[in-house]
């Protein structure tokens, strides 16, 4: 999406020809990724509300977390005291967000649907 | 990444917990909670944020995991209490304790939570990320980008495998959300998210 689109909170804006115009995020949905298809078809896949199609190139190879490794995992006192050290106090938090004009506000959990 | 989540976690019915959040060094995309309050990030999973209320809805939803105590349901459900209990009981040295924890959080990380969890973390996260003052489409457009990762890419094997598809999530999270977040405006601090380079 990133650059065939741009994005503001939930909504895409999409070019098609010289028309543009928003749909809402959650109305795209992805096609399965193909390696090597052009930016055309992914266009096409928006357009018939499958989008995404040919954005990624896989990538084999890229070695990732895998469960032998986790269940392998040891104990490293050195890391766990970065983490420690790293932590943010809510006063620390608060100014922070303050910076960054954040301004929390009251909104209830959704139901399970 | 410690400022937001403690905000975001400061927005959640246990602000006072010890919030520890860190990034985990994996081109790997996935995200980790412990109970207590310890939030791991891969690399891989945060290079697909755009802003950082992205990272914020990513973080809500591991604290969604946290204060509903998703792990220890799954513990007091599992034999790995059992296995745990009879490890200490031997009377077993310190490390050896610590060690006997992280194998049942290794094992835990490598089997996943129920899907119903990861489904309720995911509308936590939405509402947290909100109640922080984030856009609420953070999490929605992480799981986007996930979902555009395909299914023989190493680095969402393990988290495919633990995890309900994007797909289905953000189906889930569509239907949840409804119309709720059409007039609730929010920030998506792009430009303030720290970019790392490869």
């Amino acid at each position: 999406m990133r650059n065939r689109f741009s994005k503001q909170g939930g909504w895409f804006k999409v070019k098609a020809g010289k028309a543009t115009g928003w749909v809402h995020m959650l109305s795209v949905r992805k096609g399965d990724a193909k390696k090597g298809a052009d930016n055309a078809s992914g266009l096409l896949a928006l357009s018939s509300g499958r989008a995404g199609t040919g954005k990624v190139v896989a990538t084999t190879g890229v070695r990732g977390l895998n469960e032998e490794e986790l269940k392998a995992a040891t104990f490293n006192e050195a890391e766990l005291q970065r983490a420690e050290a790293n932590a943010s106090s809510k006063a620390d938090a608060a100014t922070f967000a303050k910076q960054g004009k954040l301004v929390a506000r009251p909104f209830d959990y959704l139901p399970a649907k | 990444m410690n400022r937001v989540g403690r905000w975001v976690a400061t927005q959640s019915e246990r602000p006072d917990l010890p919030w520890h959040f860190g990034v985990i060094q994996s081109e790997d995309m996935n995200a980790f909670a412990a109970p207590g309050g310890y939030i791991f990030i891969t690399l891989g999973l945060y290079r697909t944020f755009q802003g950082e209320a992205d990272l914020a809805g990513v973080l809500g939803h591991e604290v969604g995991h946290v204060i509903r105590q998703h792990h220890l349901k799954i513990l007091q459900q599992s034999k790995l209490v059992d296995a745990g209990s009879k490890a200490l009981s031997k009377s077993v040295g310190g490390n050896d304790k610590v060690q006997q924890l992280i194998g049942s959080g290794a094992e835990i990380v490598a089997r996943g939570l129920d899907k119903d969890a990861e489904f309720e973390a995911d509308r936590i996260g939405v509402v947290l990320a909100t109640r922080a003052g984030y856009d609420a489409y953070g999490l929605p457009s992480v799981l986007q980008q996930i979902g555009h990762a395909a299914k023989d890419d190493n680095r969402v094997a393990l988290l495919f495998k633990t995890h309900p598809l994007p797909e289905d999530r953000l189906n889930k999270i569509d239907a949840a959300m409804g119309d709720r977040f059409d007039r609730v405006k929010g920030l998506t601090l792009e430009k303030r998210l720290l970019k790392v380079k490869k």
